[in-house]
């Protein structure tokens, strides 16, 4: 009776040591898993999708543009105070770095990536356009991938995220910095969010 | 048949603690600031921190203004997107609801992990100024401890403040709308996670 309460007492033991020290591997490889590259072909367009003030996306995006990558950039933006709208000032922004004005669409008011896979989704009907290359950040790719697929599984859509070496929000030991964990946690949270259909 | 009994019994136990939890999130996070306008204290300065994009806020500011409530505003934000603060253009905002360009000025933010060294630089703007009390609208899931701590280490008083609708509204069926539900949960993370990190306590 007391061999076998030892022999379950060093099993718990080893159970939680080895939970402790495969735990930063395990959570390096979920925060990897919330990353999706695909192999980088020319599109009809490319979107950099909305909620990064420091327009890093938009700036990735004019250069795949550069690069005749894509024909059209599409970005996005809300209305955040009185006057300010961010996807206006996207297009600014992609104006100021020599983008024609003509080959930028802002995409008005997507809330949430599900709203702006709507619209992007929308703009693309309208315009015939089949192909699109989304850039976003690293960690929201992966969901935001999943959420246009599911709009319209027809389109050929390439997740051309971010450049790591370039990316604020790194996998590696996340937890450890206070933006990554806040980003990360709050990507964990949408992907049940979405993964259950939930608020839209 | 025991264990699987304990573990029925621990499972539904921690189900209802995350109900309970998730429906009690607002009152975690929504500070009940005073919003009655005549109980608000007069100021040497009114500080529009600009955070909630759905609300009235300006006009509440401008009320309050003219209600003699401080005779300085300073619009402060963080930027939006490239080379734009929602400060500066609630300043325009402020001035066309008709309080003078010379009383409304702007203070830019940095982008931050977390609001404390914000609300440090805030507290050392005020200071610098020779402003010794402060009346701030901030949204109302603003970390109210937090700046009421960072401004008594400056040794300066805070009142604080929001618009009055904007609690209801928060409040109202918020788990039925994605944006409050999301603006609700990123402070309930944002007060969790702060706790971790002393750059952020």
């Amino acid at each position: 009776m007391l061999k076998s309460g030892f022999r379950r007492f060093c099993f718990c033991v080893a159970l939680l040591l080895a939970f402790y020290f495969l735990l930063p591997f395990l959570l390096n490889s979920v925060a990897r898993h919330l990353v999706r590259r695909d192999v980088l072909q020319p599109a009809d367009v490319v979107v950099a999708l909305s909620g990064d003030a420091r327009c890093e996306r938009e700036q990735y995006a004019a250069e795949l543009y550069r690069q005749g990558l894509a024909r059209k950039i599409l970005v996005g933006g809300v209305p955040v105070a009185w006057g300010v709208h961010t996807g206006d000032a996207a297009k600014r922004y992609l104006l100021h770095l020599g983008i024609p004005a003509d080959d930028v669409i802002v995409l008005k008011d997507p809330w949430n990536t599900r709203i702006e896979a709507n619209l992007l989704v929308q703009q693309l009907r309208r315009n015939n356009w089949k192909s699109v290359i989304v850039v976003t950040d690293m960690f929201h790719s992966r969901r935001a991938l999943y959420t246009i697929e599911a709009v319209a599984s027809d389109l050929q859509l390439s997740s051309q995220p971010i450049p790591p070496e370039r990316s604020r929000w790194q996998p590696q030991a996340w937890w450890k910095r206070r933006d990554d964990m806040g980003v990360t946690v709050r990507e964990f949270l949408s992907w049940a969010n979405t993964l259950v259909g939930g608020w839209q | 048949m025991r264990w699987l009994r304990i573990f029925i019994c621990g499972g539904l136990l921690l189900l209802l603690a995350g109900i309970v939890g998730f429906f009690s999130l607002p009152w975690l996070v929504i500070s009940p600031l005073p919003t009655d306008a005549e109980q608000l204290p007069a100021a040497d300065v009114m500080i529009h921190w600009i955070e909630l994009s759905r609300s009235q806020t300006d006009e509440w500011v401008v009320q309050l203004y003219q209600q003699g409530k401080a005779n300085k505003i300073i619009c402060v934000s963080s930027r939006v997107s490239w080379d734009v603060y929602a400060a500066d253009f609630t300043r325009q905002h402020l001035i066309a609801l008709g309080v003078p360009a010379e009383n409304v000025g702007t203070l830019r933010l940095e982008q931050e992990a977390c609001v404390a060294p914000n609300i440090k630089r805030v507290a050392e703007f005020v200071k610098v100024q020779g402003w010794q009390r402060t009346l701030m609208i901030t949204d109302p899931t603003a970390k109210t401890s937090q700046l009421i701590k960072y401004f008594q280490q400056q040794r300066l008083s805070l009142f604080l403040t929001c618009v009055p609708q904007d609690r209801d509204e928060l409040m109202y069926q918020w788990w039925k709308s994605h944006w409050k539900l999301q603006w609700i949960m990123k402070s309930a993370i944002g007060v969790l996670l702060d706790s971790m990190y002393a750059e952020c306590r």
